[in-house]
């Protein structure tokens, strides 16, 4: 009986320590009162709703349902990128005989053997429905932190990449933008230290409850959903926990940490998957989306759920820790 | 631009002026070749006797204006609204320049717009406000309107002005008169077809209640709105709500320089950028050419460009502007 009882608190401890293992992350969560805006932050409201509000609702549904959307949503990135005075390299494919694109625009680093960095996010709709939060807000965040990148120099190559398909039915399939991205990538021997996702960064709530998690989760996370979430696989661990710290360092804002196993419920949820298949180490920066937003995947997904004052914030956090990233020897 | 207001629309015609018949009185029976010498010699040598008082650089103004105005739509959230920001940052980014920016609730959606103040001091203790909007409409997004003469001369018109204000404060560190500011307003168009009180005016709406706050409004001696004065065939109207001094004074300085039959002939009651300030008591004047190409056939269309705008209506435009900042100066 007490050998029973010592096999069942081991057991426990090492759930328990799996567990722990899995979601403490370095230093803690900022919790006090979001400061004031900065000007920076203000200019990165500004223009993440125009560029929100520019392909939710000016160009709508960008699924393949619309391919005339995708086209001109895939028109209007590139212009946006070019006219910060990146060369923009399309990489066209077909999928069912319609040509779709992934955008790249690079900014070399001084160092050209280090590994390099990606930032993406993808650009498609869940046809029938607009996607402001998911997921015009983390391409308008690509685009900001590519501008706010662009007159500095980093050891590492940092390559900005907009994906198409990365809703269903492409998702995680061979089709999904960012899967024929990353295995061209594989192809290429290209080498990848870290890519992260910006996955459906606009919604948050101070609302007890509000965030919802896969079972067990719920006990080691706050039941408000007013953070962001740094997702990762197991694989990523390293990158999860200096993407949480460096977040946690620079930004004024909550913040949480996870790296489970990929086929976790929500863990492999977006572009940073297609990464995990080449082996390359990648996080998703979230909402949470499902676990959070109620009007995920639905017609109701529109621009005024988006709380841009905190995608603000969040957005220069996000760039800040991809500019240690890419600093990084 | 703004839309007419049928609701009691005066359409007064004022062609025959009192003014002419009484002239026309003092001829007297069997001398009228004398006198009509007389006038004409004087009239010819007049302006000459005056002290010179240099024109306001209409041709400048179209320049800026068509600067702007190449730089195609600008519609809320367009990549060209960016830009036109861009140009208006660049162009003020050694004034005393702020950026006031907030977030429309429209119909489409929260819209993130953006008006510019610059602010040029004087030495007395007021404010006069030009003002002018420069995005186009957002409805109108798929004909490519430029919005030449609603939005791009006016931007033309208050550049060129800035110009001179900005001469003016370097030589003297501050205007002589009141402080002027040049108001760039964001979402005076509608975004939907049909014009609405609360689907236009996004920008003045906002800036007017944010002065009413802070208490600025109560600064603000004059409310100066030019809207499509760029006009080749300029015929500005008097515009019913705005403050009957103000057009007296702006009638006043349009005569010094013989411009008086471009201003005021007719009235019309017009819903603009004026009217969240006249709502607060504060003393405006929309000065506006809502009568543009035949019937207004170019008004909101793709037809309102370049070609139709001209430098000399501009020149008219800013004599007349300047000298009304002069006479409210010394009212």
């Amino acid at each position: 009986m007490r050998l029973l009882l010592v096999a069942l608190a081991l057991t426990i401890a090492g759930v328990l320590g799996r567990f722990l293992w899995i979601t403490q992350m370095r230093l803690r969560s900022y919790a006090g009162t979001l400061p004031p805006l900065t000007s920076e932050e203000l200019e990165l409201r500004y223009r993440l709703s125009a560029e929100v509000s520019y392909l939710s609702v000016t160009i709508g549904d960008r699924s393949l349902l619309h391919p005339q959307s995708l086209q001109a949503a895939s028109e209007y990135l590139s212009s946006n990128l070019r006219e910060q005075g990146y060369a923009v390299v399309e990489h066209p494919y077909s999928v069912q005989g319609e040509p779709v694109n992934n955008l790249e625009a690079t900014l070399p680093g001084t160092s050209g053997t280090l590994g390099q960095v990606i930032v993406g996010a993808h650009y498609d709709s869940v046809a029938g429905t607009v996607g402001a939060n998911d997921n015009c807000t983390g391409v308008a965040g690509v685009l900001e932190i590519a501008r706010l990148m662009r007159q500095m120099k980093f050891r590492r190559t940092v390559r900005f990449v907009l994906f198409v398909n990365e809703e269903p039915p492409y998702f995680q399939t061979a089709d999904m933008g960012s899967r024929v991205y990353a295995h061209q990538l594989r192809q290429d021997g290209v080498p990848i230290s870290g890519m992260i996702s910006l996955e459906t960064i606009g919604f948050y709530s101070d609302e007890p409850g509000s965030q919802k998690y896969p079972p067990v989760l719920n006990l080691f996370y706050p039941s408000k959903g007013n953070f962001i979430g740094i997702v990762g696989n197991t694989e990523s661990r390293g990158l999860v926990r200096e993407s949480v710290r460096d977040f946690r360092e620079s930004t004024r804002f909550p913040s949480e940490g996870i790296a489970a196993p990929g086929d976790w419920l929500g863990i492999g949820w977006s572009d940073q998957w297609s990464f995990w298949q080449e082996g390359y180490p990648g996080i998703m920066v979230t909402d949470t989306a499902p676990f959070r937003y109620p009007y995920y995947h639905t017609p109701k997904d529109t621009v005024e759920k988006v709380n841009f004052d905190k995608a603000a914030r969040v957005v220069d956090g996000i760039r800040k820790l991809v500019e240690e990233l890419a600093n990084k020897p | 631009m703004p839309r007419p207001c049928f609701c009691g629309m005066g359409g007064i015609a004022q062609h025959s002026t009192t003014n002419r018949v009484a002239q026309v009185s003092i001829l007297r029976p069997g001398r009228p070749q004398l006198w009509t010498s007389f006038l004409t010699v004087l009239l010819l040598f007049t302006p000459l006797a005056l002290p010179a008082q240099p024109h306001f650089s209409g041709a400048k103004a179209l320049d800026y204006a068509r600067q702007f105005v190449a730089i195609g739509p600008r519609w809320p959230t367009s990549p060209g609204h960016l830009k036109a920001e861009e140009f208006l940052r660049n162009q003020f980014r050694h004034d005393q320049l702020e950026e006031d920016t907030f977030t429309a609730n429209t119909p489409i959606g929260p819209v993130a717009m953006r008006n510019f103040i610059v602010r040029f001091p004087g030495k007395k203790d007021g404010v006069i406000v030009l003002a002018t909007h420069y995005e186009t409409n957002y409805w109108l997004r798929n004909i490519n309107f430029v919005g030449a003469n609603d939005g791009g001369s006016t931007v033309g018109l208050l550049m060129a002005i800035g110009d001179q204000l900005r001469a003016d404060v370097a030589r003297g560190k501050a205007l002589d008169g009141y402080s002027v500011w040049l108001l760039f307003d964001d979402g005076e168009e509608s975004i939907q077809p049909t014009w609405t009180t609360s689907d236009s005016t996004y920008g003045t709406r906002h800036l007017a209640a944010k002065w009413q706050r802070d208490g600025t409004l109560g600064r603000i001696k004059a409310f100066i709105l030019a809207d499509m004065i760029g006009d080749k065939d300029l015929d500005i109207q008097r515009e019913s709500r705005s403050a009957g001094w103000l057009v007296d004074l702006m009638t006043k300085a349009a005569t010094k320089f013989g411009y008086g039959h471009h201003f005021f002939q007719t009235e019309e009651e017009v819903e603009d950028d004026h009217l969240p300030f006249v709502e607060r008591g504060v003393p405006s004047i929309d000065v506006i050419d809502l009568d543009y190409g035949p019937n207004n056939s170019y008004h909101h269309t793709a037809q309102d460009t370049m070609d139709k705008i001209s430098a000399r209506s501009l020149t008219i435009d800013g004599d007349v502007f300047l000298e009304t900042i002069h006479l409210i100066d010394a009212r």
